[in-house]
């Protein structure tokens, strides 16, 4: 690979794990941006793609596992995973502060509840976006 | 789980935890006068003129106006001197475009947006 | 066809593309064209495809228990969404006229939809 100037991506997945591939094509775009030397700013999950968020998935053991992956890049990279909180509450994917009692939240860190317009203002830091 | 309510009139209303009405076509003029008492809000004239205001717009839109969209609309309908924020700041300190949509009896606005 | 508009500052293109109640897709778009604009970005608003359905005036979603999305949308210009197109290649296959749709929809040509494209800063679509 010749020397690229590295971009800044902004992803917006909007698909759920096992019903779509998006989020297994968000998770391979992140590896190879990364790799090549591009950065990730943010992956915003809106949409469908809020059931990522979801640590109650349980997919079977010879399914790729997307939400460990997901913890994963955004443990080593240091990748802000964001969640829409309206488009999250509506599926019943909740944080310890939505949920009626805090023990029931299945939306922890390393994903965090924002407001969408926490993804407009990373795609107005020069990055460029990418939604699937 | 997750059921609140207040009795006005004998009748009983169904509320989210923050008191905003669940069905607004519970709503009446009487209803207002309840909420406003329990945020401890006197309605005068003109905070009247807002809270029909915001009822209309929704009726009209299907969508409770945040705070933009209400001074927008204010403008159109009413001009400058009540379409302007520190106006509608006067009136509800407390929240300018939440208070009224909650008087209202309107479902609370998106949270992201 | 009229002559677009110059569009001079930055902005981004929400091209709502699905029917408005068999998917939540026309919610969410204009959820999110709200939210582009609570930040103080430009919106271009662009009925593409099957989207144009969303502009049926008459249509009564009451009666499968959904607010109306035709209501919604003709509040985008109270959120400073005034730049709104369809594309004229749908409208004309669904039979769907502008005359009677109470804000301001101008038609564009498939040609002109990749002009309004090609010079947004980012492109998203519902």
């Amino acid at each position: 690979m010749t020397n690229t100037i590295p971009t800044r991506f902004t992803l917006m997945v909007t698909k759920s794990p096992f019903d779509a591939r998006n989020a297994h094509s968000a998770l391979s775009f992140c590896a190879a941006a990364i790799e090549q030397g591009h950065s990730i700013t943010q992956v915003f999950f809106y949409q469908k793609g809020v059931h990522n968020a979801s640590s109650l998935l349980q997919p079977n053991a010879d399914e790729l596992d997307v939400y460990s992956k997901w913890c994963d890049l955004a443990k080593k990279h240091a990748i802000n995973l964001n969640v829409c909180v309206t488009a999250a509450s509506r599926r019943g994917v909740v944080d310890a502060q939505l949920a009626p009692e805090p023990n029931y939240a299945n939306l922890v860190w390393p994903f965090t509840q924002v407001g969408l317009t926490a993804y407009f203002e990373a795609l107005n830091n020069n990055s460029v976006n990418i939604q699937l | 789980m997750n059921t609140f309510s207040i009795i006005v009139n004998g009748v009983e209303i169904e509320t989210d935890k923050e008191g905003y009405l669940r069905k607004s076509e519970q709503w009446n003029n009487e209803v207002a006068q309840h909420i406003a008492y329990l945020e401890n809000i006197e309605m005068t004239g003109e905070r009247w003129q807002i809270v029909h205001f915001v009822r209309d717009f929704y009726t009209t839109y299907d969508t409770s106006p945040a705070m933009r969209a209400l001074v927008k609309a204010l403008q159109r309908t009413h001009g400058p001197d009540k379409g302007n924020s520190r106006y509608l700041y006067r009136l509800f300190p407390k929240g300018p475009a939440k208070i009224p949509t909650k008087l209202a009896g309107l479902p609370k606005p998106a949270k992201c947006l | 066809m009229s002559d677009l508009p110059v569009l001079q500052n930055p902005y981004i293109v929400i091209q709502t593309t699905q029917a408005p109640y068999s998917t939540s897709d026309a919610t969410d778009s204009l959820e999110a064209a709200l939210a582009a604009t609570n930040i103080g970005m430009q919106v271009v608003y662009i009925f593409v495809g099957d989207g144009v359905y969303q502009l049926l005036k008459a249509q009564q979603s009451t009666l499968i228990s959904h607010k109306s999305i035709y209501k919604k949308l003709s509040a985008l210009p109270m959120f400073d969404v005034e730049l709104i197109f369809a594309q004229t290649s749908a409208l004309t296959t669904y039979h769907i006229s502008l005359n009677d749709i109470s804000f301001a929809v101008s038609p564009i040509s498939d040609a002109q939809l990749v002009q309004i494209c090609a010079k947004a800063t980012q492109v998203l679509v519902f």
